[in-house]
């Protein structure tokens, strides 16, 4: 099969799967009347309202309702905002689409020079620290990280806002909280595989013929080492831009991150189910994207 | 898969191929992702403030007829001609941990966000609790008289007042509208059951009167449906309003009250923005606008109040030394104290309710007599053995500890379920007083057939209070220390409430508030009947019997006597087990505060047309 | 987030790279690593011996004590929480249940989910197919929100968090050993065993499943890390490990809201989380450049 229409179908798959899970989770929660209804509400009204969720139909039947709406692009309405969910994914979205650009930037703009020196100058005290500096990143919960910064910066030296979206300096602190996780994988990932690369015959080949060593890391090594290093950073950014979950809690960013908790904590249903499905469509496309890319620059690619 | 990094070909060949794609092409496409992001963020930075303008929920107010929106000028121009906030813009902002949104329709208001919405000062009600002394002064109405036979009020209802966004003057028919949208048969309206009960009949007699009758007396109706002490209270919206613009539209439209706020936008999830409302029918508030951001986690909140990014914000109990330490800091109790409590569950022993219709499904799936706290609801033994534990339960709680511990001393130990000040203060008997005695409890549980201390799953729901899992987890180290082995779990209020409504829990339920209501908890914190939606685990005959008793009772004297019985009651048989009631404090910004004065009717902060700024 | 860091398929290789004793010489032993690492378990295994208090139990009017060098006493050294419970005795006891909750998920989820690689990638055909679009599904949903609605959803317990923290790390391993079973297959002995008539269980196990062990160790050792991060995480949710048992995670989120006045409550598990976390991230790349330099990408 031809390898684009293979890999929009996989994609698809995907996706499809991810609905049945997302149904799956709206009714394994047992009858949505028992959160919705009001603490005084009679048994009349409790049967009204099961008429008007449709849950007097059997469940393949609510499903197929459900996979039906969601191809027409009805994701439903929210039930805490009385709003169709498609505006609030897409207000909310743009607010985290922002945090998840500028910790996307930084994950480059540091993770990459990072990663390059770590690896060319390996066993060095820049090495050690860089790596110590991934580590960590990736060894502290990045709620509290996000909790220390706003108590040094905001609190202690009174350099930045301690909470919510208001100007660009209101970007810096739960960009860092997001972004040290992302630096941190980012420097892993280059170092290994520009070290993978360093290590292959055809730089050993390079280097035997006499190549400068400049020439050979920004020429050989970096290149060929890239293709991991891209796809993590094009999966990372398709996370960051559904939201932090727990970033955009501690610093009260109206993201999709803080909806979703939001939504859980008043059992909003069709909000997280929108939630989930934006992730996971985010997700294949940007990975979907990247295969693809590869398969220009890499014919091999064409044949698996 | 990995063949594509294992390089069969010679090297040579692989390096000379690498060669055909040209150096820089991935790493340019790096550099144009950051140049698109810097362009991004440089673009969307100047915009943020833009953005969240335009999240604005529609607002109405263009649309409304023409003619009231003329009057609505006149009005205005008359009452207040050169209001003060025109020329000065005095603005003040607080941090809330959750603003669920309101439906601005009064059939579809829950209490908790019908609670806030007039205690901000948006809507109002007929009567409102006095800021000075713990009485009612009207509010949207000049004068009331009960009627000769206890059954009914004449209201006169205050002229001139406007409603926001231009939907024109409230009049009786408005008044009578609200009150029957409230009461109508598919509204969640907490209050219902008792307008129901009562037989409630509103009717307006000309513009500016109503009336309202009921078929039998009752103590609380009053209270409970005109002041602004409880959630349940009637706000006045425009009929008008809902009927241009239909219930769904209605329901997000946030014009339409007659407060001395309006609505100026709503960001659900984000935050609030309150203006002042020109057309305002009492004094001009002096703060012009009140920003009330959604901050979710109190850490944040407090690191918000430290750096003055809020002027105010709820703290809790144990920081209020630390908040009060900082120079430009102060801190206030205020409002009522929230409640913490007990639910031993599973007592389900009414198969009937009390007006004869059967319960179904009966038994409970939660009828648990088998838990020690649960007695056989045929067995007088069983059940005296399982009180002598909910008694040894509440003997083993060191509630003055939680005071001074946990709360720093913002608080003080309960020993009626529900009842707070000023109630509590007024009815309070001595022969209620719970000691802290583990020995004595230990001795009761022997009598009762435990004597190794009873094993328990306590869950502690959260939401409600910063210190609930706190207190939650003290309690059940208090519990644990007869014997037993007593484990916990947390979750969310909403998460443990399908199982409440289904009857099927017979745990300890440890339920917190943050604050309190003015309105007797006979009204609904106390009466949960079979038939309702939700009850906290316990369905008993004798107190709901005590309570319908007090429905008919007019004379004050009199109610107290039954109220006494009724507490009596809960004390003797610890069916909630009382544990704290938790201050309230108040962490505000007072270089800039000069006062801010609540009135003692609600638990919810609010009142911001008291706030003076310095 | 993405809490593991992705691992691409396309570098495994079970093949050793020709530098393997040119790199395994230049290894250090991985002393900070080991250090840490042995006194983590040795504090969780001898839990019981080693603490001065219940860990579970405190009194009230303790609360808040700070450690013995800021003005505490030597009772407790670490200070005490909110509910006058001895820090140091459920940082000791945290460390316990953070890496027994670590190790019960690694261990169920590590076996289905190299048992799911083996037989989606020996098998091939359409079993390759369906396994491998629930492995995109687990990757493409963010894990940490499904969890969390769960544990709105079923009460939270310590079974179901293991259950969640299990779902969190299946993924990881049946891509990776997939990729290389995909590579063993066609290796002469898989070969030779299947034309002397071994049937796909024996070959699977038998001649497969040794190949891939160390992948599976060196997995398991980078995401031991993630799930304990997870855990921290879904503890900030309210839907970590139930009180009062002591996780690192569920410490760290429990004391959050004194960082300013009694930092110790949080600041001493986060210490121990961190150190702990890195210490095995530090092992587990010595681990494979001691193994298999050629799967530096994990």
């Amino acid at each position: 099969m031809n390898f684009l229409a293979r890999r929009v179908m996989t994609g698809a798959l995907t996706l499809l799967g991810v609905t049945f899970l997302v149904f799956g989770l709206s009714r394994i929660q047992g009858d949505p009347r028992s959160i919705l209804i009001s603490d005084d509400a009679s048994f009349d009204q409790w049967q009204e309202m099961g008429k008007q969720l449709g849950l007097d139909q059997p469940v393949y039947k609510q499903y197929q309702i459900y996979v039906v709406n969601l191809i027409q692009g009805e994701l439903g309405t929210s039930t805490l905002q009385k709003k169709p969910v498609a505006g609030i994914l897409l207000e909310r979205g743009r607010n985290s689409a922002l945090l998840a650009v500028t910790a996307f930037s930084l994950t480059i703009l540091v993770g990459v020079p990072l990663g390059v020196l770590s690896a060319v100058k390996t066993g060095g005290i820049y090495d050690y620290a860089i790596r110590m500096f991934a580590v960590l990143g990736q060894a502290l919960p990045s709620y509290w990280v996000g909790l220390l910064l706003i108590l040094i910066f905001a609190v202690g030296l009174d350099w930045l806002p301690a909470s919510r979206m208001s100007d660009w300096t209101s970007l810096v602190l739960p960009t860092l909280a997001i972004g040290w996780l992302g630096v941190s994988g980012q420097i892993r990932i280059i170092r290994s595989s520009m070290l993978d690369a360093l290590d292959s015959e055809y730089v050993q080949l390079a280097r035997a013929k006499g190549v400068a060593e400049r020439t050979i890391i920004w020429k050989h090594v970096l290149r060929n080492a890239i293709v991991s290093p891209v796809t993590f950073a094009s999966l990372t950014f398709a996370s960051m831009l559904t939201g932090s979950i727990v970033v955009e809690t501690v610093f009260a960013w109206p993201g999709l991150g803080l909806l979703s908790v939001n939504a859980l904590n008043n059992s909003d249903y069709p909000i997280l189910q929108g939630v989930i499905l934006l992730a996971a469509l985010i997700y294949v496309l940007f990975s979907f994207v990247t295969d693809v890319v590869y398969m220009m620059i890499d014919p091999r690619i064409r044949i698996q | 898969m990995s063949q594509r990094l294992t390089f069969a070909n010679s090297p040579a060949t692989f390096v000379r191929r690498l060669s055909k794609y040209h150096v820089g092409a991935l790493v340019l496409a790096y550099i144009l992702v950051i140049l698109m992001a810097v362009v991004f963020i440089v673009g969307c930075s100047g915009n943020i403030e833009h953005l969240a303008e335009s999240f604005t929920p529609p607002r109405i107010a263009t649309s409304a007829p023409t003619a009231i929106a003329t009057s609505a000028a006149v009005v205005g121009d008359v009452a207040a001609p050169e209001p003060p906030h025109a020329t000065f813009d005095r603005t003040f902002s607080l941090a809330q941990s959750d603003l669920t949104f309101p439906a601005m329709v009064p059939s579809q208001l829950p209490v908790g966000p019908g609670g806030y919405i007039h205690r901000w000062g948006v809507y109002e009600t007929a009567m409102k609790w006095s800021v000075d002394e713990p009485e009612l002064e009207p509010r949207l109405i000049t004068d009331w008289k009960m009627d000769s036979d206890g059954l009914g009020w004449i209201l006169k209802l205050k002229s001139g007042v406007q409603f926001h966004g231009g939907w024109g003057e409230m009049t009786a028919a408005d008044f009578v509208w609200s009150f029957e949208d409230e009461i109508r048969e598919t509204s969640v309206h907490s209050g219902i059951g008792l307008a129901r009960s009562t037989g409630a009949i509103i009717e307006a007699i000309d513009t500016y009167t109503v009336s309202i009758r009921l078929n039998q007396p009752s103590s609380f109706f009053f209270e409970a449906f005109l002041s602004n002490g409880s959630g349940a209270a009637t706000k006045i919206f425009s009929k008008a309003r809902v009927g241009t613009l239909g219930v769904d539209d209605a329901f997000l439209d946030i014009s339409g009250g007659t407060g001395p706020y309006v609505f100026e936008k709503w960001n659900p999830g984000d935050e609030v923005v309150l203006r002042a409302f020109d057309g305002y029918h009492g004094m001009p508030p002096y703060v012009t606008t009140v920003h009330i951001l959604e901050i979710k986690e109190p850490a944040t909140q407090l690191a918000a109040l430290k750096t003055g990014q809020i002027d105010a914000s709820l703290v809790p109990a144990p920081l209020a030394a630390d908040i009060a330490s900082e120079p430009h800091l102060g801190i206030q109790s205020f409002g009522i104290p929230g409640s913490q409590r007990l639910y031993p569950q599973g007592q389900f022993c009414m198969d009937r309710t009390l007006d004869g219709t059967p319960v179904q499904p009966y038994p409970r799936p939660g009828y648990a007599p088998e838990k020690p706290w649960v007695g056989d609801c045929d067995s007088a033994v069983s059940l005296e053995s399982a009180r002598k534990v909910r008694v040894a339960m509440s003997m083993a709680i060191d509630r003055q500890s939680i005071v001074d511990n946990i709360l720093d001393g913002f608080g003080r130990p309960s020993y009626l379920p529900e009842v707070v000040p000023p109630l509590l203060d007024r009815v309070w008997q001595d022969r209620w007083f719970i000691p802290y005695d583990p020995d004595a409890a230990k001795i009761l549980l022997e009598q009762a057939g435990y004597p190794g201390g009873i094993d328990a799953l306590m869950r502690i729901t959260t939401g409600s209070h910063p210190l609930e899992v706190e207190i939650g987890q003290a309690v059940a180290q208090f519990l644990g220390a007869l014997g037993g082995d007593v484990t916990t779990e947390v979750l969310t209020y909403s998460g443990n409430r399908p199982s409440v409504v289904a009857r099927e829990q017979s745990d300890l339920w440890f339920r917190s508030s943050g604050g309190g209501t003015a309105e007797p908890p006979e009204i609904s914190q106390l009466r949960r009947n079979p038939e309702n939606a939700f009850n906290p685990g316990m369905e008993i005959k004798e107190p709901l019997a005590i309570i319908s008793e007090m429905d008919s009772i007019t004379s004050s004297e009199e109610l107290d006597e039954v109220r006494e019985r009724l507490y009596d009651s809960f004390s003797h048989n610890m069916w909630i087990i009382p544990v704290v009631l938790a201050d309230q404090i108040l962490g505000m910004n007072t270089d800039k505060i000069e006062s801010w004065r609540m009135s003692s009717g609600s638990g919810y902060l609010g009142d911001f047309e008291n706030i003076r700024l310095k | 987030m993405n809490l593991s860091s992705n691992v691409p398929e396309k570098n495994a290789s079970g093949v050793l790279g020709s530098s393997y004793s040119r790199r395994h010489r230049l290894l250090r032993w991985p002393i900070f690593s080991l250090v840490v690492l042995f006194v983590m378990i040795c504090l969780a295994v001898f839990a019981p011996i080693i603490v001065p208090h219940d860990e579970n139990l405190g009194f009230l009017e303790d609360r808040h004590q700070p450690p013995v060098l800021f003005g505490g006493t030597s009772n407790h050294i670490l200070g005490t929480d909110s509910l006058g419970r001895d820090v140091f005795s459920r940082v000791v006891y945290g460390a316990r249940i953070s890496m027994l909750s670590a190790l019960t998920a690694l261990v169920i989820g590590g076996a289905i989910g190299t048992a799911l690689g083996i037989f989606a990638g020996y098998m091939g055909g359409w079993v390759d197919e369906l396994i491998m679009r629930l492995v995109d599904v687990k990757f493409s949903i963010p894990l940490i929100l499904i969890a969390f609605a769960m544990v709105v959803i079923f009460s939270p317990s310590f079974g179901l968090l293991l259950g969640l923290l299990t779902m969190f790390v299946w993924g990881q391993f049946t891509r990776q050993v997939r990729a290389e079973v995909l590579v063993i297959k066609t290796t002469d002995y898989v070969a030779a065993a299947r034309t002397w008539g071994a049937s796909p269980a024996q070959i699977m196990y038998r001649h497969i499943f040794p190949g891939v062990i160390s992948t599976v160790l060196m997995i398991a050792t980078f995401q031991s890390g993630a799930v304990i991060l997870a855990e921290a995480t879904l503890s900030f949710l309210g839907a970590g490990v139930p009180p009062p048992s002591p996780s690192w995670g569920a410490m760290i989120a429990d004391g959050r809201l004194y960082l300013d006045t009694a930092w110790w409550v949080s600041l001493a598990p986060g210490i121990a989380m961190g150190l702990f976390i890195a210490a095995i991230t530090l092992l587990g790349d010595w681990l494979r450049d001691y193994w298999d330099p050629k799967l530096r990408q994990l």
